[in-house]
């Protein structure tokens, strides 16, 4: 190798380094969030009886309630069936529930490493928003034979399934990203973060459809709640067989991305001091 | 060329503010630091771990840093591996940076030593197929093929260091630097990973070693850089680095209770370079006021945490020495660097022992004494027949 050829490394105090080098960096270790998911997923079905059967055995068992005691109250005349659309809405939920869950713990699961070597601080994070997108995979493969049974329609509106489930995964990182670098500073994240989801779940439209939100408010409400354009999306393409309403998705990811550029911010700050706080 | 540089850089932790906080805790804090009525006015205290440390290392050059425990060597070598930032100054490093920080630093604990080489690998830049390479040789370096799919966390704690060690190091990166873990392994692997690191530095690698270990030191590295309390007291080459620390040891010497101490030559001179043979003087103050003394225990040491040759003096009944004086006619060391240490009445184990000083020992025909020579030495004669 030539020697001159050979990257310069700059080490300075504390400031946080640019989101271009951050990028540049983090894709310069693509191969380390790659090992990174790659093993959380080993972690994770190591020791589970079920294996990946937890991926579809979390939505169906939700299901259960929604179905047995809402669906009376939701179903709407020439809609597709409420269980259809509450399956499509609960497998995308799913997948972001457990990407900011994990995404957020990342950095305080991984002090072990992140105290003892260096690597782009994201890698982690992005990783577990990655890896459960293998069990979004066989949520979609579930919903293929039980979505029929239930009386989901076919639709064209198919096509832009990977689009939304790209939109998931964005807003989860955005989510994680910060969340992450809270957690190691302060312990409450991980208290709060559950009972954050769980009230999270409640004001998406997984256990109802969008519609019940007014006509005047809905835009407002995808702003406010990135979730809303994408799982407002799964359950159109998925159960109704029509296609995602663009503006609702457009609001849900203009949020996102102004989420994710400020949490983004607050991470590179935060990143220098993690290996003494983690 | 350098490989790696040190301008003028500072490492200041908060004492007592890092760590896992809750935002309560934090906010209470800070509440009653602002509140008038507020008896708790402790500032946040810091400690420096490095002040104003400057060294450059050149490309393919072994370089160590020396110093006693605490001096901020192993601050230096986590901020050069990127692990924590510096609190002022520059560090620039050119090329990639395999670090071996302590034992088990970049292998996690529940995956299996396979896994460890992959992630380990991509965390120090490798690609893929690259890893593939160099799979088998790291393999066979760790000798850990029969425990290659079980969690590390199941290993002991000498397979992790040499798992640690065979990554780091068969990375082949551009800058290795390697902190005191070695101490661990067993003594048949230190001497592997120092030919190791020997051998990468022939072929261009440029290292950054801290070992309380001064033989290996000395053997390896041809430049080192003395640090004390963070700050840097000498660089340059290592026998004159070895000796500036020798000096420091020596004027800093102090036995249990303000008593003294001095490690001498047979003429008198301290901070002795001796030739293999010579002899040594220990002088060392009993403080009356700690009671009679029974007994004094000296001991010879290279580095490692127990004595290579040792001598007992018991004092006789009745007599109430202020002084005890040690005279050796000839210490059977081969060339490098010893401590000596002393134990006054000292009981069974490591109780009580302290270091008096150090010497050096110089062979004129061999300036590094090789790896796998033991330091003390055979009084032999070789006789040679041509027929």
């Amino acid at each position: 190798m030539d020697p001159t050829a050979r990257h310069e490394l700059v080490l300075t105090p504390g400031a946080a380094i640019t989101a271009r080098r951050a990028g540049r960096e983090l894709w310069a270790a693509r191969d380390v969030v790659r090992a990174f998911a790659v093993r959380s997923l080993r972690i994770r079905y190591r020791q589970a009886a079920l294996g990946a059967l937890w991926a579809v055995a979390q939505p169906l068992a939700l299901l259960v309630p929604f179905a047995a005691f809402l669906a009376s109250d939701v179903d709407r005349p020439g809609a597709a069936p409420y269980a259809a659309s509450a399956l499509a809405a609960l497998i995308g939920w799913g997948y972001l529930s457990s990407a900011v869950t994990n995404g957020a713990g990342a950095l305080v699961n991984e002090a072990f490493l992140v105290r003892k070597t260096w690597f782009p601080r994201e890698a982690p994070v992005l990783a577990a928003v990655l890896a459960p997108l293998v069990e979004v995979t066989l949520g979609l493969g579930l919903y293929a034979v039980a979505g029929p049974l239930l009386g989901a329609r076919l639709g064209w509106g198919l096509v832009t399934l990977p689009l939304l489930v790209a939109a998931l995964a964005i807003v989860a990182a955005s989510l994680a990203l910060p969340l992450a670098a809270l957690n190691a500073l302060f312990r409450d994240v991980r208290h709060a973060l559950p009972f954050v989801v769980l009230l999270w779940l409640f004001v998406s439209p997984v256990a109802y459809p969008i519609e019940r939100v007014t006509d005047e408010g809905r835009l407002l409400y995808a702003f406010a709640n990135p979730a809303a354009g994408p799982l407002d999306g799964f359950r159109r393409v998925l159960a109704e067989g029509t296609w995602p309403d663009l503006t609702l998705l457009g609001a849900s990811m203009t949020t996102a991305l102004v989420v994710g550029t400020i949490g983004h911010r607050l991470f590179r700050r935060l990143a220098p001091t993690l290996p003494d706080l983690v | 060329m350098w490989a790696l540089r040190f301008e003028a850089v500072g490492k200041t932790y908060r004492v007592g503010g890092a760590g896992y906080r809750s935002l309560r805790e934090d906010l209470s804090a800070r509440w009653r630091r602002r509140s008038p009525a507020s008896t708790d006015r402790r500032p946040l205290r810091r400690r420096v771990a490095l002040d104003d440390v400057s060294f450059e290392v050149d490309e393919g050059e072994a370089f160590a840093v020396v110093g006693p425990n605490g001096a901020g060597k192993s601050t230096a070598l986590r901020i050069a591996a990127r692990v924590t930032a510096p609190s002022a100054g520059v560090v620039r490093v050119r090329g990639r940076v395999g670090a071996l920080i302590e034992v088990g630093a970049g292998i996690h604990p529940e995956l299996s030593g396979r896994e460890n080489i992959w992630l380990y690998g991509a965390i120090l830049g490798l690609t893929r197929p690259e890893i593939r390479r160099r799979f088998d040789s790291i393999v066979a370096f760790a000798e850990l093929e029969s425990a290659l799919d079980v969690p590390v966390k199941r290993y002991s704690s000498g397979m992790q260091l040499r798992l640690g060690f065979a990554i780091a190091a068969g990375v082949e990166p551009d800058v290795l630097v390697v902190d005191e873990a070695l101490a661990v392994g067993d003594a048949r692997f230190q001497v592997r990973c120092l030919e190791r690191m020997a051998d990468l530095v022939r072929s261009g690698t440029t290292l950054l070693y801290v070992s309380h270990d001064l033989a290996s030191v000395e053997a390896v590295c041809r430049r080192a850089a003395l640090l004390v309390d963070g700050r840097l007291h000498a660089t340059g080459d290592v026998a004159s680095t070895l000796g500036a620390y020798l000096a420091w040891v020596e004027s800093s010497g102090d036995v249990a209770g303000g008593s003294t101490a001095a490690v001498t030559d047979l003429a008198g001179r301290t901070n002795p370079v001796l030739a293999p043979g010579d002899g040594l003087v220990v002088r060392l103050s009993l403080p009356p006021d700690r009671g009679a003394a029974t007994s004094v225990a000296l001991g010879i040491r290279d580095g490692h945490p127990w004595n290579l040759l040792g001598a007992l003096g018991t004092v006789p009944p009745g007599r109430e020495p202020v002084v005890a004086r040690c005279h050796i006619d000839s210490l059977p060391l081969s060339g490098g660097v010893y401590q000596v240490w002393a134990s006054v009445d000292g009981t069974e184990g490591d109780g009580g022992w302290r270091q008096l000083g150090a010497f050096r020992v110089e062979e004129p025909d061999r300036p590094a004494r090789p790896l796998w020579l033991p330091p003390v030495a055979l009084t032999h004669r070789w006789e040679w027949d041509d027929r």
